[in-house]
Order: structure tokens, then sequence, then C-alpha cells
């Protein structure tokens, strides 16, 4: 039995790579909010809300969607004990910046709620969990880059210690015009099969090269 | 598994520089919120919490220079630095972890486009770097940034990262500042108290911040171990309400089952609970949702207290400064009284502690919740009495 | 007030995120909250601020908002009513 990845998707350089295919890919040269437009569309997503998100939830909130399309196993799994755990480089830097551009100019002050929300990195996790009622084991952690060991380590000890039964992780980050999202659905105590991804730092790093 | 031991910690904020100069305020009811005008952090009158500049401005300076370190950094690396006075840790070796938590960093250098600290300093793992490299740590920090949970992930993350053995030492440390960014945020959510905050009462109205640090340093080893009957990290959880990314649930689901989860964790299976420490920050909804969930929890009847009233809601600090409170009520067997609460204003009759007073206290569980819906709970007790 | 109306309209959509919305989209007597767009407690907010920074108009109290924010035409008339 091991634990391991059912699906992953990878959102960068204009490009949504799902399982190690290509499913999208831009070739207009969209700016970020277009091109995250597109691939909204492309996967045919009706969330009103996700146009309520800053950059980064929706990178994250995108990536988990398409984690979750059409995915039968994890329909068994108890939503409470799903996880989403997650890493990221820049917090919101990028929403803080809109942010302080609201309460900058003492004559004309006007903080904005809507964006002020979005100013903590743990929120992309929040709108992920709203989506599908996950309540299990949640984290933002923060690194200067991308970190398999400490992600599959940590995740593994949730998953085998029962905590929680399938997770949501990996990375997203939004920041100055540029993105990257590596997101893994990892379910736990599956039967050893050959084809099986194993949810292991080396094996991650091989998927995201 | 491995046993952790709270070995020593430190807390920072407006009440003091140590974990006993804040205690014994608390004890005597002292509050460290004071209405401030000043413009860097207001457009109008609010009680804050702050940490006396000039202070730590010398306090620091005994130890490096203040001119080289951002007020969080100096906040964060005192409070370390006082914590491992306590201790014979060793930073420098492998097997010694930090794991810092924050909400929002140095975000006054965003606010004020101060640059002089070079372009990275804004970012929250640059903030890491300069705290664990003042103490020669060699392994790169962990860093949590959970909104107001941050504190209990950070304490439960170095739990897990003991418990096998990974390492043998954490140094937990929460920090945030109060600038201009948080108080303008929650003011646009109306969700500020123009008054110090009433956690609990029928007429609580809104928050009220604070800044500081905390720092408890967990151990798996007995040698660092100097007390007889030490306080033990039992067991801890993070959750998700899963319903709105500002607003908590209505039932208190989440938090009910970071309780839950976090007494299985630590494998407390009687109800034998003595004292609760809430989050308690004084919004309606919050304070509403906790009472639900400390009701579904069955736990209406264990004494009950916020300390919000105190140190204002430190944020990434709140969660560890709120715990270490938590440990020396156990040292000294007693309950400090909710401060600002006295006409109960939530639906379910908990035990709301109203006075200071003695009693034993051989454990406590702490609670959090946050933005993007996040909830936390951790249960500490002493080793030879659970 | 039709021109209020229409205003309204256009700033709420903007303001509040609204993709594909259009102000033909929205009755002027329909609730705004509740099931028909779907906004919530931080959307009212916001409409806290859009009073304040296009028409000058203060709201203290967010609970005063249920009324004002019942409908657009609620909107157009406690501006109206308001009007400096």
């Amino acid at each position: 039995m091991e634990n391991i990845i059912t699906k992953y998707c990878i959102i960068q350089n204009r490009k949504v790579i799902v399982n190690g295919e290509t499913q999208f890919e831009d070739n207009d040269n969209l700016e970020y909010g277009k091109l995250m437009k597109s691939i909204y569309k492309h996967y045919q997503i009706k969330y009103p809300k996700y146009f309520k998100m800053d950059n980064l939830s929706k990178l994250a909130f995108l990536g988990s969607e398409i984690l979750m399309q059409n995915k039968d196993n994890i329909q068994d799994i108890d939503p409470a004990k799903v996880g989403v755990i997650l890493q990221n480089t820049n917090s919101t830097i990028d929403t803080d910046s809109k942010y302080v551009e609201t309460i900058r100019d003492k004559s004309n002050y006007f903080p904005s709620p809507a964006v002020f929300v979005y100013t903590l990195p743990n929120v992309m996790i929040g709108e992920i969990c709203i989506r599908h009622k996950f309540q299990g084991e949640n984290a933002c952690f923060i690194s200067k880059d991308f970190n398999p060991e400490f992600i599959t380590e940590y995740v593994t000890e949730l998953l085998d210690e029962d905590k929680i039964d399938a997770c949501i992780t990996g990375y997203a980050d939004y920041f100055d015009g540029k993105y990257k999202a590596m997101m893994f659905l990892v379910e736990k105590n599956k039967e050893n099969r050959k084809d099986n991804i194993s949810f292991k730092p080396e094996i991650i790093k091989n998927l995201i090269k | 598994m491995n046993t952790i031991y709270t070995v020593s910690n430190n807390i920072i904020t407006s009440l003091g520089f140590s974990s006993k100069e804040n205690f014994d305020a608390l004890k005597k009811g002292v509050s460290g919120i004071k209405e401030t005008s000043d413009p860097e952090i207001t457009q109008i009158p609010l009680n804050v919490s702050r940490v006396d500049s000039e202070r730590l401005s010398n306090e620091f300076n005994q130890i490096g220079n203040s001119a080289d370190y951002t007020r969080l950094e100096q906040l964060m690396i005192i409070s370390i630095h006082d914590a491992l006075k306590q201790t014979n840790v060793d930073t420098s070796s492998g097997e010694t972890i930090f794991i810092l938590s924050t909400t929002k960093g140095n975000i006054d250098l965003l606010e004020k486009n101060n640059l002089s600290f070079g372009k990275d300093r804004i970012h929250l793992w640059k903030l890491g770097e300069i705290v664990s490299n003042f103490f020669n740590s060699p392994i790169t920090p962990v860093i949590i940034s959970n909104a107001c949970v941050s504190g209990l992930t950070a304490l439960t993350t170095g739990a897990q990262l003991l418990r096998k053995g990974k390492y043998k030492n954490a140094i937990v440390c929460g920090g945030d500042i109060i600038s201009e960014f948080t108080p303008s945020g929650f003011q646009s959510f109306k969700a500020i108290s123009p008054q110090p905050c009433r956690p609990f009462d029928a007429n609580r109205d809104g928050i009220t911040l604070g800044e500081g640090a905390g720092t408890i340093i967990l151990s798996s080893e007995e040698k660092h171990v100097k007390e007889k009957n030490p306080v033990i990290f039992r067991g801890g959880a993070n959750t998700n309400d899963a319903n709105h990314i500002s607003g908590p649930s209505r039932t208190g689901d989440g938090l009910y089952y970071a309780i839950r989860n976090a007494l299985t964790d630590a494998n407390k299976t009687d109800e034998n609970i003595d004292y609760i420490s809430g989050h308690g920050t004084a919004t309606p909804y919050n304070d509403e949702m906790e009472s639900k969930a400390i009701a579904w929890a069955e736990l209406e009847h264990v004494p009950v207290n916020s300390l919000k009233a105190y140190w204002g809601h430190t944020l990434g600090a709140a969660g560890i400064v709120e715990s270490i409170a938590g440990i020396y009520s156990i040292k000294e067997n007693c309950l400090i009284k909710t401060l600002g609460y006295s006409e109960h204003g939530v639906s379910k009759s908990l035990n709301i502690i109203k006075e200071y007073k003695k009693t034993t206290i051989n454990n406590f569980l702490k609670t959090a919740s946050g933005f993007g819906g996040s909830n936390a709970a951790a249960y500490f007790s002493e080793l030879n009495n659970d | 007030m039709e021109e209020l109306i229409q205003k309204i309209k256009e700033q709420v959509i903007e303001v509040l995120n609204l993709e594909d919305v259009e102000p033909d989209d929205i009755d002027t007597d329909d609730p705004l909250f509740g099931d028909g767009l779907g906004l919530d407690s931080i959307d009212a907010l916001e409409l806290i601020v859009l009073l304040e920074k296009q028409y000058g108009l203060k709201i203290e109290d967010p609970k005063d908002g249920k009324k004002i924010f019942y409908s657009i035409r609620t909107i157009a008339e406690f501006i109206e009513n308001n009007k400096k």
C-alpha cells in the first residue's frame, strides 16, 4: 500500500499540463487576467465567485478545479477528511500592493475590503475548501523555492496518521506578472500498482521538470 | 513517538519583554491597549496595543544593531534570544529547526515603499532567513502564514517534526507588527471596536489589534527540561470551515472539528479539561461561532477566557503568546479573567472566567480561528497529570 | 432617476467584479442579496465604499446597509434623498 498522486496539474509558461499532457496552450500572449479567464472557460468552469478572487487565489483555484474535474474516486472520500496544504513564495505581495494603493492617498482614502480580504496567502486555500467543502488539515507554508521534500513528508505524515484521507497539495505562486502552480491530488493507502505515481519527492521533481 | 516538551518561552508585547512580566500584568488585570492617533498607523483615533519602541531599540542594541533590522525582526529575534537564554539548545546544530509564524511580515516596508533594507525584505522567506541566520541556523526555516491561526499551526508543525525524530528541537516564534495596513483593512470591514474589545460580551462590537512576538521552544530531549513537571504539547489540528473567506461558519463546525481532532491527536479520551484559552476576538460572529463549537464539543462547563483585551489581537503571535499564558496558568495554578466581559453575549451558556482565581490547572485547550475559514486547536498538559 | 439607476447598475457591476453581467440583466427591484446576484457580506461592505467614494454618503453601521442595499431602486432612492 502506498500514497499516490492520482492527478497533477502544472500551470506555467502559458500552458496547462495535466498528468503530463498539454491540455491548454495560449498562443495569443494574453495578459494574466485574460489568460486565466481563458483557462476558466476552456475547462467550462461555472463559478461566478472566481471573478472576485485575486491573482493568487485564481491560480490556485484553477489548479484545484482541474484536479477535481471528473474525479470519481474522491467522491467516496468524506470532504471533512480532505486536506489542502500548499506552498508559496511571494505570499500576497501583489495583492498587498493593490491594497496599499487604496490607502496611499489620504485625500482619496477608500480602503477596499474586497481587496484586503485577499491579502493573506492562506485565503487561496480557503477558496478551494469552500468550493469542495474540504474541511481537513489546512496550512500555507512559505519558502523561497518549492520544497518537495518538506511537503511530501508533511502530507505523508497526515495521511499515514489517518488525519486526512486525501490532499490537494503542491505549490502556487503569483508575483509581478509571473505565475506558477504545481498541484497534486494525493490519495492515501492505495494498492501498489505498476502504473501508480508514488507520492515521493523524487517522483514529484521528475513530474515538474 | 517522542514526547514534546515545552522547554522555555518568551512574550514581547505592550505589557513587557518577558513571559513573567506579561503574565504578572494579566494576573493584575492590566491591559496594554491604549488609544493612539499616530498618523503612521491610523487616520482616526484607534485603540491598539503597541510595544514600547524605545525599549525595543535598547533591548535589541544589546544583541545586535537595531539599524540593520526591521521592527518585526527585532521583536522576533529578541523573543527567541530570551527563550534560548533559558536553555542549552544549540541553534547551529542540524537538530534544531526554526518555525516562524506571521500574517504580514515586514508589511510596513511595503506601505512606506521602504527599500533601505533591500527589495527582498518584504518577502516572508527573507524574514525567515534574517531571523534564523541571526542564530546561525544552517537549516532553512519553516514559515507559516495561515492567518490568525498561524501560531497554532506553527506549534503543530513543530510537534510533527519532532515526534518521529526528524529534528530534536523546534524554535517556534510568531510575530506581527502594527502599521497602517492591517488596521485600515479591518476598519474597512467595520470590524474594529471604538473601545477596547469585549470578548463574549453582549455589547461587543469588534476587535482591538495588537503587535508582539512570542516564542515557545519545543524539544523531544528530556535533558533540556528543567522542571519536575514540565508542560507537554500533546496534540493539535488545523481545519477549515469551508464556508466563507472572511465570515466564520454559522454552526461552528470547522472549529469543532479542530477541537475534536486536536484531542484525538493528543489521545485525550476523558473530559477533564481544566481551561480553554479561546480566540475571542470580540466580533459579533466569531465569539458566537466559538460558543457553538465549544458547546458542540460538550465543553461548556470548562472555564474559558479570551486574552484579547490585554494584548489586543496579535495575529501571527496570538497562538503562541496565548498558549504561553496557558502554560503559565498551569505553572501557577490560576485562571486569568476575561477582561472586557461583563454581560453574557453568546447564545450558548459558557463558563466564562470573570475574575482572577487560584485553582488547580493541569492542562488547557487553546483554540484559534482566522480569515480563509481557518481553525486550529492545541492541547497541552503537565507531564505527570493529564 | 432612471439615469441614476443605470449608473448605479454599471458601478455595481464594476465594483463587485460581476463578470458577464450587463446592466440590463439586473432587475431594478429584485433583491440584490440572497439568490439573485449572490452577493455576500464583503459585497455589502464594498457597496458602502461605493456610496462614500462616488456619492459622498457615509454609512457607519453595516446594519443600516440591509435596507439601503435591498435593491438597485432602494440604493437610488437613498442617494436621491441624501444628495448634498
